[in-house]
C-alpha cells in the first residue's frame, strides 16, 4: 500500500472542508466503484513535482461546475461561463493544495497552476504514472464529481 | 482603508472582496504580483496586502520580497491567503517579510481575525 493510499482519509477530509467552509455545502465522499459511471464534461488538471512526481485529476459536468460556482460566488449560475471555469479550478486548487500539504516535505513539491479542459472527446495519457487513489464526491443532490490522484511508478 | 487583493482567480478576488467590504474596506484588485507592483508603485496608500502564493508570471512569495526591497512598503502588512501549509514554506515567506498567513479553504471569521491581529500589533 502506497502513502497516498494510507492518506486517503485525510484525503476525504479535505475534500469534506474545502466544500463546507467555501461553500457550505456537506458532501459524501465514495469509492468510484460504488457509483454509477457518470458523464464528465469538464476535467481538471493539477500537477505536483518535485524528487517525486503527482497529479491530481477532478472530472464532473458543467451542471456541477455551474452548482459548485453558484455556491461559492453566492449567486444563481445556469451556464458554463468564465466565472464557473475560475470558481471550479480554485476549488480544485484548494482540494490540491492541501493534498501536497499532506505528502511528505522532503519531497520538495510545488503545485502546478490549475488547467481546466471543457468537453468529452478526448483521452489523456501520463506516462510512468499510475493511479493510486480515487474518490468520488456527491453534493447539490445527484451531483457528482471524481477525485483522481495518480502517481510516478 | 483600502487593501489591496493579489490573486489569479477572480472567485477568490471576489470572495475576499466581499469579506473585506463587509469588515468595512476598500478594495482593489490585481491578478498576479507584477500587476500588483505596478499597482503600488501608482498609489503607495494601501493600509496592507493580501496576497494567493500559487500564481502565474509573478508569484506571491517573489511579490512579498520585491515589497519589502523597497523602503516605502517596509511596515506594509501582507497578508498570504494560500494552500501552502508546510512549515517550509510559511516560514519562507514570514522570513520575507509577510505578516501572517490564512490557510485556503477559510471561514470569514478567519479573515477578520487575522486583519485584528495585524492591526492591534501582534502580528509582525
Amino acid at each position: 500500500m502506497t502513502e497516498l493510499m494510507q492518506a486517503r482519509n485525510s484525503f476525504e477530509e479535505i475534500i469534506k472542508e474545502v466544500f463546507s467552509s467555501m461553500l457550505s455545502q456537506e458532501v459524501s465522499v465514495t469509492n468510484e466503484d460504488e457509483t454509477p459511471q457518470k458523464e464528465v464534461s469538464v476535467t481538471v488538471f493539477l500537477g505536483i513535482g518535485g524528487l517525486k512526481k503527482y497529479a491530481v485529476i477532478f472530472e464532473t459536468d458543467e451542471k456541477f461546475a455551474c452548482s459548485a460556482a453558484s455556491a461559492m460566488l453566492g449567486e444563481e449560475i445556469k451556464e458554463w461561463s468564465d466565472s464557473v471555469q475560475d470558481a471550479i479550478a480554485e476549488i480544485a486548487n484548494m482540494i490540491s493544495g492541501n493534498i501536497k500539504s499532506k505528502l511528505p516535505e522532503h519531497l520538495n513539491l510545488s503545485l502546478s497552476i490549475p488547467a481546466v479542459i471543457k468537453g468529452s472527446d478526448y483521452k489523456y495519457m501520463s506516462p510512468g504514472m499510475k493511479l493510486a487513489v480515487t474518490m468520488t464526491l456527491k453534493a447539490f443532490s445527484d451531483g457528482h464529481m471524481t477525485v483522481k490522484i495518480i502517481e510516478e511508478v | 482603508m483600502r487593501v489591496l487583493i493579489v490573486d489569479d482567480s477572480k472567485t477568490m478576488r471576489l470572495i475576499v472582496g466581499k469579506i473585506l467590504k463587509e469588515c468595512g474596506y476598500e478594495t482593489q484588485e490585481a491578478g498576479n504580483g507584477k500587476e500588483a507592483l505596478e499597482i503600488l508603485e501608482k498609489d503607495p496608500s494601501f493600509s496592507f496586502v493580501m496576497a494567493d502564493w500559487n500564481m502565474p508570471e509573478m508569484n506571491g512569495y517573489d511579490m512579498v520580497c520585491a515589497i519589502k526591497k523597497d523602503e516605502r512598503f517596509k511596515n506594509l502588512p501582507i497578508i498570504m491567503v494560500t494552500t501552502e501549509t508546510e512549515a517550509a514554506n510559511v516560514q519562507k515567506a514570514i522570513e520575507a517579510g509577510a505578516s501572517d498567513f490564512v490557510t485556503k479553504p477559510f471561514k470569514k471569521e478567519t479573515i477578520s481575525e487575522k486583519i485584528n491581529k495585524i492591526f492591534s500589533g501582534a502580528a509582525k
